[in-house]
């Protein structure tokens, strides 16, 4: 299945720094991707975003860069959809701590839900269309981003928000309960795509094929094909990055159509 | 977009396993519920649930949920003896899958941490993507994609499997399936969410949800696959809608306002105005929020309100299986041609303003299911006799 | 009574982790609930287990729960008078 849609915009929480297309920032030290504060993300207040859960916490983030300056994405023709390779593991035993220890935390049972961060991120962004998550372990974010496209194809939205989050806690890094395929690092990307160009902000075109296939093997770590999609919008450049996830094999292509404006000094 | 035909399904709930068997229980108006006690919930009652008494192959699957989506989605795929090398394409909603094994072993992890030798067999199943992957290889699957969004997910299920026909798919299967779970009932216990005499969906006393277990399946396949497979289609999904309330993480929209617009959204995809709608399987879950906000949203898109009803007292909620669970006995409804009945409905809530329907005879063209999950996140279905034009 | 509104200030401001607030900008006199530091029913909830956990503290439903959350000081006063004598 082929797809074509306008990147308006990314953002992404690495362990270098936040990426915009503004550029990379680099954290402060001694700070690290879990650390990532909200005016670094967001320039309005946001009291709430300290209580949000660690994953909740890392797609809102990657959101709030990539919604930066769009003030036009909004409401009912505005989607998401996103992957999470591993539902919401750390959380999960956060949780089952609670409950052994006789005080189960209604916060953090609301947050067990791999789909709590749709609601993080729609709520504070005022988005209203359809949203979906899923959790295809290696092929989480291939599989979101064709659900955005094909979204954005079926005209059940005008523009989505394509996220893809992986989330480990450092503390259960240690654990010997984590399976060795859990993430060992935690990064977040998102990248709003549009049907049609907007009006403000230039964009690039993306076109991406799909084809389903076994999900046995997988090609390489699914981050490696998202971040070399973020060098390419990052160094405004056009090209195809053929990928082998869970799910699907395909290809994805951008497209210099208009050049990428960037605000930064080079 | 054309509609896509439903040639198999099945279910398993506290009711029956079996689709027939389980309709059988709904049309009756059965009360589901029994104080539950398949293990120390550590809550000063136990709440009324809706467990499946007997799993069929619990002891060959890596835990209940994955039991009881492979018992369902076997009874889905019976009709289709030959697949003719039609590649069958599986969609999985789950919110629980492994947990109900993995809260069991972490309990036993903390008395004893050498336990933890054992994690990877324990756990190895923890996630959705290993129940989808262990459908895959048990049905013989080309490939899976598993979805998580709360409540609603066995219907995004149904409209995913919908949307991949029109695709390019020939074979797609969406399953729903989730097990009773300790995170699950002190999580809604913990929430508030829990009427301790169990639920009474639209009633003037309702206190919240009753959980429940349980999994279905549908199987769908495009124009060319119901030729050559010479199958004759059970109903047509012919609609689907999905989403965001904007709101909260556990309340919904007061007005309804996701749930209205994905309602209309269903129906403008069918090409149907409301008033073509004979019956409503409504997602009422007996919270007072949810019942009340569904029949706001209701009332905003039928000019006149469609005889309506709520199946949770019979089957429990069950999470990520409901909404492809009730939408089965939605067709079964049609098939039958009657109205279903809203087990636990006695007082009518003048606030609402409306009572859901009594069982009686009633020939169906078209049935709309609702489905609202947690974080507002809303799918509707329209399912139909014949495929609209 | 002061001591305890400045202890329980800062439970809530750890307990339901609120970023950009100090126990100064808590005015002890506001709503709680949805009032300007943007506690919702979750939090509410949280505060509960909050209540249980610290001073031994139960709620026994809805009506009173709104009364008892209606500000920092009434939610002290709440638990000076009904908490287990030591």
């Amino acid at each position: 299945m082929n797809y074509s849609a306008c990147v308006a915009s990314f953002g992404a929480v690495l362990p270098s720094g936040i990426l915009s297309p503004e550029g990379l920032i680099i954290w402060k030290a001694g700070q690290g991707v879990l650390d990532v504060s909200r005016d670094q993300i967001l320039d309005k207040p946001y009291p709430g975003f300290g209580k949000l859960a660690m994953a909740d916490r890392m797609a809102f983030a990657a959101s709030s860069v990539a919604l930066r300056g769009q003030e036009g994405f909004t409401g009912e023709t505005c989607g998401i959809s996103l992957g999470i390779p591993f539902g919401s593991l750390s959380t999960d035993f956060r949780y089952m701590e609670s409950v052994a220890n006789g005080f189960p935390s209604p916060a953090l049972f609301s947050a067990t839900l791999p789909s709590s961060p749709l609601a993080d991120i729609a709520i504070f962004h005022t988005i209203k269309g359809p949203c979906r998550v899923l959790c295809n372990a290696a092929g989480a974010g291939i599989g979101a981003l064709e659900q955005g496209l094909s979204l954005l194809h079926c005209k059940k939205a005008a523009s989505v928000l394509v996220v893809l989050l992986q989330v480990l806690d450092p503390a259960d890094a240690a654990c010997p309960l984590i399976a060795d395929t859990a993430p060992r690092e935690t990064r977040a990307y998102a990248f709003l795509l549009c049907s049609q160009p907007s009006q403000h902000g230039d964009l690039r075109t993306l076109n991406a094929s799909f084809e389903s296939i076994n999900i046995a093997e997988s090609g390489k770590p699914e981050e490696v094909y998202f971040d070399e999609f973020l060098g390419l919008l990052s160094r405004h450049q056009s090209g195809s990055i053929p990928f082998n996830a869970a799910g699907y094999s395909g290809i994805i292509t951008i497209e210099k159509d208009r050049s990428w404006n960037s605000s930064s000094k080079h | 977009m054309t509609a896509a035909a439903i040639i198999g399904m099945g279910a398993i709930c506290s009711a029956a396993a079996g689709v027939e068997r389980g309709f059988e229980a709904i049309r009756q108006g059965t009360d589901g519920l029994s104080r539950f006690d398949a293990f120390e919930t550590g809550l000063k009652l136990a709440p009324l649930c809706s467990p499946v008494k007997q799993v069929p192959g619990l002891s060959q699957a890596p835990n209940r949920t994955a039991a009881m989506a492979l018992c369902a989605a076997q009874e889905a795929l019976a009709p289709v003896h030959n697949r003719r090398n039609l590649k069958l394409h599986i969609i999985v909603a789950t919110t629980v899958a492994g947990m109900s094994r993995s809260e069991v072993f972490y309990r036993k992890f903390r008395e004893d941490p050498t336990t933890a030798a054992l994690a990877a067999q324990e756990l190895g199943h923890h996630e959705p993507t290993a129940l989808s992957g262990f459908l895959c290889e048990n049905l013989g699957g080309a490939s899976f994609c598993t979805l998580s969004t709360a409540c609603s997910t066995g219907l995004h299920a149904v409209g995913m499997a919908k949307r991949s026909l029109t695709q390019g798919a020939d074979l797609c299967l969406a399953v729903g399936a989730d097990a009773l779970s300790l995170l699950t009932i002190r999580g809604f216990s913990s929430l508030m969410l829990i009427d301790p005499s169990g639920c009474k969906p639209f009633d003037k006393r309702r206190a919240g949800i009753s959980l429940g277990e349980g999994a279905a399946a549908m199987l769908l396949a495009s124009e060319k696959a119901v030729r050559l497979l010479g199958v004759a289609p059970l109903a047509f999904v012919t609609g689907w809608g999905a989403t965001a309330d904007c709101h909260h993480m556990t309340a919904p929209h007061p007005a309804g306002d996701g749930a209205m617009r994905c309602m209309r959204a269903a129906l403008n995809e069918a090409g149907l105005t409301p008033a073509k709608i004979g019956l409503i399987v409504s997602h009422g879950t007996a919270t007072p929020d949810n019942d009340l906000a569904e029949i706001t949203a209701l009332s905003s898109v039928f000019a006149v309100v469609p005889p309506f009803c709520s199946l949770k007292r019979t089957l429990g909620h069950t999470l990520a299986a409901s909404g492809i669970l009730e939408a089965v006995f939605a067709v079964c409804a049609m098939q039958h041609g009657c109205i279903l009945p809203t087990a636990g409905f006695q007082q009518p809530d003048e606030a609402i303003g409306r009572s859901p329907a009594r069982y009686r005879e009633q020939p169906l063209e078209h049935v709309l299911k609702n489905a609202f999950g947690f974080g507002g996140n809303n799918a509707a279905a329209v399912i139909s006799r014949e495929a609209t034009g | 009574m002061e001591q305890l509104i400045e202890t329980l200030k800062k439970q809530i401001i750890t307990s339901l982790k609120l970023s950009d607030v100090a126990p100064q900008d808590i005015d002890v006199d506001a709503p709680l609930i949805g009032g300007p530091l943007g506690i919702d029913s979750i939090d509410t909830l949280e505060l509960l287990v909050l209540l249980e956990k610290e001073y031994g503290v139960t709620v026994p439903d809805v009506n009173v729960g709104r009364q008892v959350f209606s500000s920092v000081k009434s939610l002290a006063e709440y638990i000076k008078k009904n908490r287990p004598k030591e």
